[in-house]
């Protein structure tokens, strides 16, 4: 078995940054939401990678989010799947956020019950530590 | 390219069960090839090319390679195929017909099969991966885990888009499980199903309970392809493909465009241009079904109802055995079980030949089989014909 399911088994996933991602992660580190941005076509995208998928630019940098959006679609999950790393989290909500600069993430509204979490629900982000890394939750505005 | 004078799918092998019995995915779908060859009244001998979709419990390098020496099969030609979801099998017939057109190859299988319910490598909830699925970096560590979590999301889209309620969802659950209490291979055969039954499910992944999902299931399916001069003289009427449309959009849910640039629309188109085929010519449609909002989005992108109509017309009874397009006859993933898709084209074949017994759709003569692959990231609509009967 090649490795990477066996991996997912024990406790919650530690996202694995690459060359490309790093940027990213480490601005969620120093508490920036940070977004590749195209400098040919001057959009933003996400997630992280290797050209502008607009454009197919590959001169890219990095700009800070607002960290502000809207609920875009959401959801209460009420099982741990692939292992017991959620199991003393369900229900649990996971929502995908459509940032004010326009591009959508896959997160979750913390702070609030997750059957509270509804589509059109204004948040920003929040920073919550896991391992060596910060990940961008959002929380109710 | 396709023509009722083109490659035709000239036999079928389908197996299904709760327990294979320790058999591996490779063993089941080796045994699916071997029942569509004796199908088609053909042997082992006569294949020459092998397309496989890997086990997806079960990483596997060069599989359909390997699946072809462990048949035995010598020839021209073993392509593993990974178009995404129900695309693959579809892919795989373009492929295989296409070869066969041009001469690289003659008679080829194209199969997929698994042990996804008793051969995981590892425990856990839900169907799991043997290969990475790409969202490990932004969606799993945010709990996005699984295949659920991500139609659950597509879900709640669909609700709040077109003002849809649950019953909706239960109108396609009900169907299947209706349908499947005719197929003797269904998993869900003997387990009748009623809105108290779906009210009373737990959730899962809110709005999906888990009368909303599919049912995981061991087995296996293959078609046989062949030249239409080879066809004539086989066992079975040959079934032609008419017309085939892909879309491409995107991959993980966190790119889902809005549910009115879902790329069923435009495979429907492609397919319905390609053979001059409309929406009101199909007899009976094949869907893929993984969860129960895939089935009201994609008899929308066939345009058997209208965009956000598919609430309303599978509380008709749109998608049932007696209506103007009966929707998965054989009970679908939903209830006949999840084997990606494969025994959707196997069904379409029966259908077609007429031998469907109870739940044959009277005087079927062209099928549509359709379905996605990651969160309908990429789509795929087959349009099949039948031989006068
Ligand atoms: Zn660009």
């Amino acid at each position: 078995m090649s490795g990477t399911a066996p991996q997912r088994m024990a406790g919650k996933p530690v996202p694995e940054p690459s060359v490309t991602s790093r940027p990213f992660w480490e601005g969620c580190a120093a508490g920036e939401l940070r977004l590749p941005r195209c400098r040919a076509c001057d959009g933003v995208h996400f997630y992280p990678r290797s050209a502008c998928p607009a454009c197919g630019g590959t001169d890219l940098d990095w700009v800070r989010s607002a960290g502000t959006g809207t609920v875009y679609a959401t959801t209460v999950v009420h099982r741990s799947f692939w292992g017991d790393a959620w199991a003393d989290d369900v229900p649990y909500n996971v929502a995908m956020i459509e940032l004010d600069e326009g591009v959508r993430m896959v997160s979750a509204v913390v702070g609030v019950p997750a059957d509270q979490v509804h589509i059109g629900m204004r948040v920003g982000v929040t920073f919550v530590p896991r391992g060596d890394t910060h990940l961008p939750f959002f929380e109710r505005r | 390219m396709l023509s009722a004078d083109g490659p035709a799918i000239v036999g079928i092998g389908e197996e299904l069960t709760r327990d294979a019995g320790g058999r591996s995915g490779l063993e089941l779908q080796a045994g699916a090839v071997r029942a569509a060859v004796a199908d088609a009244g053909l042997s082992l001998a006569d294949v020459d090319a092998v397309y496989a979709l890997p086990p997806y419990s079960d990483a596997h390098s060069m599989f359909a390679l390997t699946l072809a020496e462990h048949l035995g099969v010598r020839g021209s030609a073993a392509v593993t195929v990974d178009a995404g979801g129900t695309v693959s099998p579809i892919t795989m017939l373009l492929q295989a017909a296409l070869a066969i057109r041009h001469g690289a190859h003659g008679t080829a299988v194209c199969v997929f099969g698994e042990a996804a319910r008793t051969g995981r490598r590892h425990t856990g909830t839900g169907w799991t991966l043997g290969a990475a699925m790409g969202t490990e970096e932004f969606e799993e560590p945010f709990g996005a885990v699984g295949f659920v979590v991500p139609y659950a999301l597509l879900a709640s889209r669909y609700l709040h888009e077109y003002g849809a309620t649950r019953s909706a969802f239960a109108a396609v659950a009900m169907s299947a499980r209706q349908h499947a209490a005719l197929h003797p291979l269904a998993l869900m055969r003997d387990r009748p199903m009623t809105a108290h039954d779906y009210d009373d499910a737990p959730m899962v992944s809110d709005p999906l309970c888990l009368l909303d999902c599919s049912v995981i299931a061991d087995g296996a399916g293959a078609v046989v392809v062949c030249a239409a001069d080879q066809a004539r003289d086989l066992v079975h009427p040959p079934v032609t493909l008419a017309g085939i449309g892909t879309s491409v959009t995107h991959k993980n849910v966190n790119q889902l465009p809005p549910l009115s640039a879902l790329g069923m629309r435009e495979a429907a188109d492609k397919a319905y241009r390609g053979s001059g085929l409309t929406a009101g010519d199909i007899d009976v449609a094949l869907v893929h079904d993984a969860f129960t909002v895939s089935t009201l989005l994609t008899v929308e992108g066939l345009g058997l109802c209208g965009a956000g109509e598919g609430a309303d017309y599978a509380r008709e009874g749109g998608l049932d055995l007696g209506g103007p397009c009966p929707v998965n006859p054989h009970g679908g993933l939903l209830s006949q079980g999840h084997l990606g898709g494969i025994l959707h084209l196997t069904e379409a074949v029966v259908q077609l030949r007429g031998t469907a017994g109870p739940r044959q759709v009277p005087g079927a003569r062209v099928a549509a089989v359709a379905g996605n692959g990651a969160v309908f990231g990429t789509c795929g609509v087959l349009l099949l014909s039948g031989a006068d009967r």
